[in-house]
């Protein structure tokens, strides 16, 4: 056997005009129908471990409130602030106002309620002020500092005091409040005397 | 013109006029049946289409597909046809006859495959043994071996030494 000889039956191997067109159709219809199989599969393959990895994350977290307890679906924590107050950090820390600090005593501007409470008018009547006791020169309510502070006598101490501003009388008290309540009962038990008083005088009129 | 996975369409069908002759004898040395050729053809341009190797040249092209062709050929007898019939007795179990044969290319046909692919590339091709070596991933003294193993079952009458 010679080398042309091998040459010349290679050569008879070899695909006809019609087998080659056909394998060349098959490659691109398969070239095709790969594109739109990757396609479709390309949104299947990237989403199966996007979806594994939210699941790990959420399972994580879920796994991790859970050891620390915090786990609560709706309901915020006890003792916690909620609502507006979440934006209560510090530097919305509400400014200490209407009070001051006369010889070491703390007072407090009193508000209606608190007047009303204890028994106080709503207005201070200027007979029922005493002689002056300070000027304000301690207070973190700016406002407050260089008021005069007057000593109220119904009060019969300086637990309630008398504070000009704005020429204005307020009633302020001491803190703490059981100085207030104590004012509050002392002003009653006054209040119950002088009508025991009158009611006295008036028996006593008719007696006469 | 539309692009395939990682070619166009118009560089593959380049390729494939180029080459298509070389790949289906390579794959035809193997299956020995027109049918079976063709699907290993068409199967090594689609590996072709997947693949992102960029070429040199067109002799690196087809060293690839040469390469390609012969794994892929490989690999069909070893998954499952191996388990029934073997890859030098595929030609009997054919119902289809390959070609218009000659005496000299039943011989050829006839050798086992690892000769028969050393001497269509050595002979027909033109390659040297170093070269075969690196298409098919042997030593090139393996090469030779296969060579004259095949040499001498064709009885050839060829000059003595390989490259």
């Amino acid at each position: 056997m010679k080398k042309e000889d091998l040459k010349v039956s290679f050569d008879k191997i070899k695909p006809s005009e019609s087998a080659k067109k056909r394998m060349l159709d098959n490659i691109l219809n398969y070239s095709e129908r790969k594109k739109g199989i990757s396609m479709k599969l390309f949104n299947y393959k990237k989403a199966v471990p996007v979806l594994a990895l939210v699941i790990v994350v959420a399972g994580s977290l879920f796994a991790y409130n859970m050891l620390k307890g915090n786990f609560n679906s709706s309901l915020p924590p006890e003792n916690s602030v909620t609502d507006d107050a979440g934006f209560g950090r510090e530097d919305f820390a509400a400014p200490l106002l209407n009070q001051f600090q006369i010889d070491g005593r703390h007072y407090i501007i009193l508000s209606d309620e608190l007047k009303t409470e204890f028994g106080l008018p709503d207005s201070v009547n200027e007979n029922d002020i005493g002689s002056k006791i300070a000027d304000i020169a301690l207070s973190p309510d700016k406002s407050l500092i260089g008021s005069e502070v007057y000593s109220y006598i119904p009060a019969g101490g300086e637990s309630v005091v008398a504070v000009k501003k704005d020429n204005e009388y307020r009633f302020s008290g001491s803190l703490p409040l059981k100085a207030i309540i104590t004012t509050r009962m002392k002003m009653q038990s006054n209040t119950l005397s002088f009508m025991e008083l009158k009611k006295r005088m008036i028996s006593r009129k008719f007696s006469l | 013109m539309q692009s395939s996975l990682f070619r166009t369409d118009e560089e593959l069908v380049r390729i494939y006029n180029r080459h298509v002759n070389t790949v289906y004898r390579i794959c035809f040395m193997f299956m020995k049946n027109r049918h079976n050729a063709e699907d290993m053809v068409q199967n090594t341009f689609v590996r072709l289409m997947k693949d992102k190797t960029v070429f040199q040249n067109e002799e690196h092209e087809k060293a690839w597909l040469i390469r390609t062709a012969t794994n892929l050929c490989k690999d069909y007898f070893r998954h499952w046809w191996s388990k029934t019939v073997s890859i030098n007795e595929a030609a009997e179990i054919s119902v289809e006859n390959p070609l218009n044969t000659d005496s000299v290319l039943e011989k050829v046909m006839a050798l086992p495959s690892k000769y028969k692919t050393a001497v269509y590339l050595y002979y027909y091709e033109g390659y040297s043994t170093v070269e075969i070596g690196e298409i098919l991933k042997k030593d090139p003294s393996t090469i030779r071996g296969y060579l004259h193993k095949g040499r001498k079952l064709l009885k050839m009458e060829m000059e003595g030494d390989f490259e």
